[in-house]
Parts: C-alpha cells; structure tokens; sequence
C-alpha cells in the first residue's frame, strides 16, 4: 500500500474576485514523480504557493504525511518536509554554490561543519561539486537551477515541489535535469512538478493531474492524460500536445 | 599544541596581523595628539559603519534610524557613570547590550514590515529618542539633561574610570573595541546564524522555503547590529565626554555611517573600516579648509559634498569600494579568497 | 478638551490636507510610474516655498501669478534633472534608490542652508491674519485660498490622468510599466512625463504651502514625512487615494497636535505608518 504524502482536499482560494482554485483534490503518493500542468494561468504555481505557505487557502485541507498544514507559515512547512525550488530562480546571488547549499543543509544541523559536508554530498549528486565556490551570480542559468534543486534536496524533504525546473534549458540541458530527477527519485524522493515542456512531463512523470482555470480536469498515467478530451480542448491552439502524441 | 595552532591562524593571515601591528605602533611613530584624536574618530565611526552594515549588508535591511543606537548607548553609558559610578570599563559592556535590548523590541514592531516601509519605519526613529532624551519632565529633566545634552562628569587623569590626559590610550581603547567588533562579525558570519543572515538579505522567499524565521533572524540580526553600534556611542562618549542630542540623534551623523559602510563596502567584514578611514580625515580636513577659507559662514557646505559623492557612490559602485581593493588584493596573493 | 477646539483643528487640518493631497499626489506619480522612492521630493518642496518668498519680496509678484510661474520653472528644471540625476537609478533595487536620494536630499538641504541660512522665510500675505467667521468656526483667509488652489489643482491633475491619451498612458503605466513597452511607447518617455508631472506637482505644493506657512530649510524633511504617511495611508500608486490619504493625514496631524505635544508628532506619524503597513499595507483605496 503506498503512503500519500501529501493530501490535498477541496483546497480553494480566490483573489478578489476570482477564484484561483477550486476545489482542487489532489495526493501525491510515496516515489511518485507527479507532473502538473495546464494552461497558463490554470493555478499551478498559485497551487505551489498553497501548498509552501505562501498564500492561505480559503477553505480546503494540505495534509502532509497525515499532518494538516494548511495555515502554517512556510518555514514551518519546510521544517515538517516539504522543499521546493522556484520559477524564477532564486539562489543567494551573492553567496557561493557550496554556501547556498549549507543554507539548506542547516535546517537539521547546528554544526556549520556538518552542514558542509551535507553539502558538498547534495552538490555531488546534482553535478556541481566542482563549481562549489564560485559565486552563484557567476554561474549559468543551469547551475543555478541545479543549486536551487541541491539547496532544496539538503532539507531532506519528504516532498519535492519543483516550479518550471526546464523552462529556459536547452534539450541536452534538459535531457540531463530529466535523468537528475529520476536518479534524486530514486534515492527514495517524492516529486511534483509543474511544468510547460510537454515532452519532459510525458517522459518522467508517472502520474499527472492537469488543471484548468483553477479546477482539475484530468488526472491519471501521462498516456491516458494526453488522449484526453478535455485535455486537448484546454490546451487548444497551443502546440505543445502535439508534441506529446508520440507517447 | 595551541602554539601551533595561533602559529598557523597567523601565517594564514599574515596580511592582516601585519596591518593590525603597524596599526598599533602607528601612533607611536607618529606621536601628535591631533592625528591620534582623529584616528581614535576613525575607528569609532568605524564600528559604528560595521554594526550598520550587518544590519544592511548582511540583513538586507536598510536602517536610516542606526544613530538612535549610537546615541542609546552614548547617554547610557552615562547615565551609568552617574546615577550609579559605574566605570566605563564595564559600563560600556551594559550599555551595549541594553542598547541592543532596545534594537530588538523595535525590531520587533519594525522588522515586519517590507523593504522600503522598514527604512521610512527606521528614519522615525531617531526623532523618537530625541524627544525621549530631551523630554524636560521632572527628574528624568535632569537626569538625562535636556536639550544640552549630557557630560561626563570630570576627573582628571584617572584610568580606572577610563579619563586621560591626552588622546593616545583612546586610541588603543577604540582601536579594541573595533577589533572587538570585528571579532564579533567574524564569528557571526561563520556561524549558522549568520548563513541564514545573509540568507534573507538575499532572497527572502527561498530563505524561508529553507525552514528559516524570518521575522526571529531579523530580530536577532538586528540585536547584534545595534549591539555594535551601540558600543561605537559608548566609546564615542567615553572620549570626548560629551553627548549632545541633536548630533546624536540627527540624520547627518546617520549619512556619515551610510557613507563610510558604502563607500568602504557593504556586505564585507572590513569594508566599513575602509570607508570610515576614508570619511573621516576627509571630512575634517574638508571642514578646516572651508573654516579658513570661508571662516563659519558655509556651515552645512561639507554636507553638500557628501550627498554628492554617496550619490556618485551608490550610482557607480553600489557595493562599494572595498570589494574592488579585496579583488586586487587576493590577485596579487595577499590575501587569500574565503 | 474643548469640543470646539477639536471641531477647529479638525476643520483647519482638512485644509492643510488639501495641500498635502497635491504634493502627495507629486510623489505617488513618481513612485508609481518610475517605481522611484523619491526622498527628496521634501525638498523640492522647500526650494518652490524660498522661490514664492522671493519671487514676492523681490518683485512683489501676486500670488495667483505664483502659482503659474514656479510650477513653469519646475517643468523647465525637471527635464535636466531627470536626465540627468534620476534616469540613473531607475529599475535599480530600492535600496540604491534610497540611499541616492536621501543624499540628494541631505545636499540640497544644506546647500539651502548655506545659501538661506536657517532663518525662517515668510511670505507677506494680508489674508494670513484674517479669517471667515462661519458660527465659531473660523476658516483662515489664507488657508482658504490655499485650500481653493488646491482643489483647482487635482481637478486639473485628474482630468489630464483620466480624460487625456497622455495622462491614461501614465495611469497605464502606474499599474503595470512592462505594459507600455509592450504597448510600442518608449517607456523613458512616459518616465520623464510622469517625473515632470510630479516635479511640478511638489512646486505646486511649495507654492501654496508658502501662502501660509514659513520656509526654513529643513521644512522639506517634515513635508516629506507627511508626504509619506498621506501615501502609505491611500495607497501607492492610486490617484483617487492621495485625495482620501492626503486630507485623512491632515485631519490627523492637527488634531494630534493640538491634543497632544508637540513633540509627539513624529511618533504619531510613527504609529500611523506603522498601523497601515500592519493592517492594511495596499493603503485605503489599492485597487
């Protein structure tokens, strides 16, 4: 039986107005990597920053590994197991990869020494150990990426929420974050992740859940999700599904 | 084995024990009362740009407001010397931390507030305290006294209560309190308080994605800041035996630290050093040219000149100007990239 | 506490918030449009209130010619100036912005020091002294036509942002700046129009202050203040909140003042400010 580690039920917010999401039931299961799409606008970040704290939902429970968080601040949400890496990428420019990382590293160490060398560990597994001391605002867009996902994977979560990882990779950069992925999901991780770029979410995700002016639409086996009506008609005039036939 | 261990401290920094030495003898070699008066000045602004830049370098929090802390500590440390004789060698201690007590309550109220509204927040500040010094209501009239300020009570030469004849032991007890405070951040910015400092002075969100309080870590930050600044007034007043509110509590004294941790380098450990070594020989030679050129009445023009250049500054180099020497430093393998 | 007291300061600050409604809505253009925090709007203030004073002391010139040949003068000033000083510091972080122009502010500060000396500066105008009686209220001549002025000056200002292409734009622009690029209009010019309007706007402000209150120059600083709170309390970047934000903040400053010392103002705007970030940190009339 496979544990749900995270459980969201009925989750609703609006601003002004307009309701950003609505209703939304979603779980994600133990080793999932769950994809989560849709349309710009659908909710998907504003979902993630339901989930990290960032916003409060209305009405609706976030159930973490049988825990309710709905309403804790995000620090508190991290401490009980959730990391998460953002759009726009967000490392501490001005600190050096390995110190970005120790950042993270020291949510379950005071001994800066023993976060260190989580760190280096983290960096090893995402491909930068050798970049560690260079300053982040002198490495690519990649590296950053790869640092944010480090930094985030050293809090050892339980559940991963990664925000448009492959927006902005080249295919070789692409192919590579997908293989990065499957190997963090390997070592035992749980994944969600939202994303634009079709083929990347057919090709890595065991599940996926689409959403559509905040409600969901569609969830199951990426097979199933990209023959689905409603899919297509949502995604109509975008040419990414095409993309996704071949699976 | 310690031997050892101090022997390899220093060959690893062997630049700065060498700087620190010349410091030490400096005075000595160069035996004038005035160059030892305006370099005691310079390593008081020093701390006081320091205590501020970990507040704004490290924090990401801009204050306007960090002279209130200077003049906290400064009227603290005397008012210890005379409501209860306490000498300054220990009073300086109290008063900066009752200093920093006071730099986290208002951090409490202030620090949740965002970016720009937490430096309008600061620049109130100072004000507050003006009236809360000069307030002429009953004993507390006298006490803290009034518009005019407060004096150290004179004792001629007497060390126990830290008062000499000349300039040269405010030198070395200044030239301390900065070591002191370079300490302190030394060891803030290895420790994992201090990682997650910088933290959310960088990026706030994946800061607190990371499991980091940001309103706690401010506070605290914000303690420390104001612990270093206040020691720079308690010095301050420790020297020159006077404190005068308006200087005190007004917003030159606050640009002239502004000005010394930008200039120098902000988010750097020595950069306000650097800044203050730079600002304060030149603002008083500034201010001696002008008074004998233009005799008093171009009072307020040297200020004119220092908005110009913070503005040049800020524009041109906005992490200041120790960043650059550091760079050139390390290049010519003085001193080594941490 | 006398009722009637109260009712007078009440009714004197709505006519001081007129005032500030104009000058606030100077520095909610420039804040809004340029994403510009513009400490030393203060003193251009000042530097319009020792214009008016000299303007009338050394060719008597009326005051309703004022009111068009300062704000004249600030538009020919305000293209150098922000050419110049201010293009610079747009798009940099807000902290940069601060620190720039707080020592812009520091340097014209002392340079009207050096240049005025501290004295304060008064216009001669006959109307300070004299005052409608309506019942026991008194309305301050002086006050009044600043008041009037005031009002002429936000009708025009609203007509222009509202019913004028030119205007939409730079309420467009308060909204969303990424969005006129998009549009095809060069963004700096909408920058430079918005920096004029709000340059004027302060000389504007100068000017009516100056019908009733003296100039010293470290008046900039204490405008400035309430220039803020006006903003905080209706919200940066809403044109109809200066109005609510600017006569709220009047009404508040004087009847604080007169039931409370005098040196207390500073904490009271303090505890205003500090309210409104807490609670309702949009301001009253965020869209």
């Amino acid at each position: 039986m496979e544990r749900t580690v995270l459980d969201l039920r009925e989750v609703s917010i609006s601003f002004g107005g307009l309701k950003a999401l609505h209703d939304v039931n979603l779980d994600v299961r133990q080793g999932d990597i769950l994809g989560l799409i849709g349309p710009n606008g659908a909710g998907k970040t504003t979902l993630f920053n339901v989930i990290n704290g960032f916003l409060q939902a209305e009405k609706g429970e976030i159930i973490l590994d049988g825990e309710k968080i709905r309403g804790l601040k995000p620090f508190d949400i991290c401490r009980r197991g959730i990391g998460r890496t953002f759009q726009l990428v967000k490392t501490f420019n001005n600190m050096t990869a390995l110190e970005n990382v120790v950042v993270g590293a020291l949510l379950h160490t005071d001994n800066v020494g023993d976060a260190r060398r989580r760190a280096e560990e983290t960096l090893k597994l995402v491909g930068l150990i050798d970049k560690k001391d260079i300053t982040a605002e002198n490495l690519t867009l990649m590296e950053r990426k790869r640092i944010e996902l480090a930094r985030a994977l050293s809090t050892k979560p339980k559940l991963l929420l990664l925000d448009e990882l492959l927006t902005g990779l080249n295919p070789s950069e692409m192919d590579d974050a997908l293989q990065l992925i499957r190997d963090i999901r390997d070592r035992g991780a749980t994944i969600c992740m939202v994303e634009h770029v079709m083929r990347a979410v057919m090709s890595v995700c065991n599940r996926i859940v689409v959403l559509n002016f905040g409600k969901k639409i569609a969830e199951g086996s990426p097979k199933k999700v990209a023959n689905d009506k409603k899919v297509i008609e949502a995604y109509l005039g975008e040419e990414v599904i095409a993309g996704s036939k071949e699976y | 084995m310690m031997f050892k261990l101090i022997q390899s401290i220093i060959r690893e920094n062997i630049f700065q024990v060498v700087t620190v030495i010349i410091l030490l003898i400096l005075p000595l070699i160069v035996n004038q009362t005035y160059i030892h008066h305006v370099l005691t000045i310079c390593w008081i602004y020093a701390i006081a740009a320091i205590g501020w830049n970990v507040c704004y370098g490290y924090a990401g929090l801009l204050s306007f407001g960090h002279t209130a802390f200077f003049g906290i500590g400064a009227y603290l440390t005397v008012m210890l010397i005379r409501a209860i004789g306490l000498t300054p060698w220990v009073g300086i201690f109290l008063a900066s931390i009752l200093t920093a007590a006071f730099g986290m309550g208002i951090a409490w109220v202030t620090a949740r507030t965002r970016g720009v509204y937490f430096t309008l927040c600061t620049q109130a500040i100072p004000p507050v305290f003006f009236v809360i010094f000069t307030w002429r209501v009953g004993w507390w009239g006298e006490f803290a006294g009034g518009s005019y300020g407060l004096t150290v009570p004179y004792r001629g030469h007497d060390p126990i209560f830290m008062q000499f004849n000349y300039p040269l032991p405010y030198y070395y007890i200044a030239f301390g309190f900065l070591i002191l405070s370079i300490w302190i951040v030394i060891r803030l910015i290895k420790s994992k308080f201090g990682y997650y400092l910088r933290a959310i002075g960088e990026e706030q969100d994946a800061a607190s994605s990371l499991g980091i309080n940001i309103l706690r870590t401010r506070i605290l930050g914000m303690g420390i800041s104001t612990l270093i600044t206040g020691i720079s007034g308690a010095v301050y007043v420790n020297f020159l035996h006077i404190i005068d509110p308006y200087e005190a509590f007004g917003f030159t004294l606050n640009l002239q630290f502004i000005l010394a941790g930008m200039l120098g380098g902000v988010g750097t450990i020595i950069g306000p050093v650097f800044g203050a070594l730079l600002l304060v020989p030149f603002s008083e030679f500034v201010k001696l040219f002008l008074e004998q050129r233009f005799g008093y009445g171009l009072i307020g023009a040297h200020f004119v000149l220092y908005g110009i250049v913070l503005m040049f500054v800020t524009a041109l180099m906005p992490r200041g100007l120790y960043p650059k020497v550091k760079e050139t430093l390390i290049k010519k393998g003085l001193i080594r990239r941490r | 506490m006398d009722p009637l007291l109260m009712f007078q300061s009440i009714v004197t600050g709505f006519l001081l918030g007129g005032i500030l409604t104009v000058m606030t809505l100077g520095l909610d253009v420039i804040a809004g449009v340029l994403g510009l925090v513009n400490v030393a709007q203060g003193e251009f203030l000042m530097f319009a209130m020792y214009a008016a004073f000299f303007l009338d002391r050394l060719f008597n010139v009326p005051i309703f010619a004022m009111f068009g040949i300062v704000p004249l003068l600030y538009l020919f000033l305000s293209i150098p100036l922000y050419l110049g000083v201010y293009r610079i510091m747009v798009g940099k972080p807000a902290s940069s912005q601060l620190i720039y122009t707080s020592s812009l502010s520091l340097a014209l500060q002392n340079a009207a020091l050096v240049l005025f000396l501290s004295d304060p500066r008064q216009l001669y105008n006959p109307y300070r002294a004299e005052a409608f009686d309506i019942g026991p209220i008194q309305l301050n001549k002086a006050l009044l036509i600043a008041f009037i002025l005031a009002a002429v000056t936000s009708i025009i200002v609203f007509y222009f942002l509202y019913r004028t292409e030119r205007g939409s734009v730079i309420r467009a622009a308060i909204n969303n700046r990424q969005l006129i690029s998009l549009l095809g209009i060069d963004p700096h010019r909408v920058y430079l129009q918005a920096f004029c309007l709000g340059i004027v706007l302060s000389a504007v402000g100068g000017v009516l202050l100056s019908i009733y209150y003296p100039v010293s120059p470290t008046v900039g600083a204490t405008y400035n203040l309430f220039m803020w709170v006006s903003l905080v309390l209706g919200g940066i970047g809403t044109i109809r909140g200066c109005l609510a934000g600017g006569l709220i903040t009047g009404v508040l400053l004087n009847f604080s003042a007169v039931i409370l010392p005098v040196n207390f103002r500073n904490l009271i705007v303090l505890i205003i400010f500090m309210i409104t970030i807490a609670v309702r940190p949009e301001g009253l009339f965020r869209k």
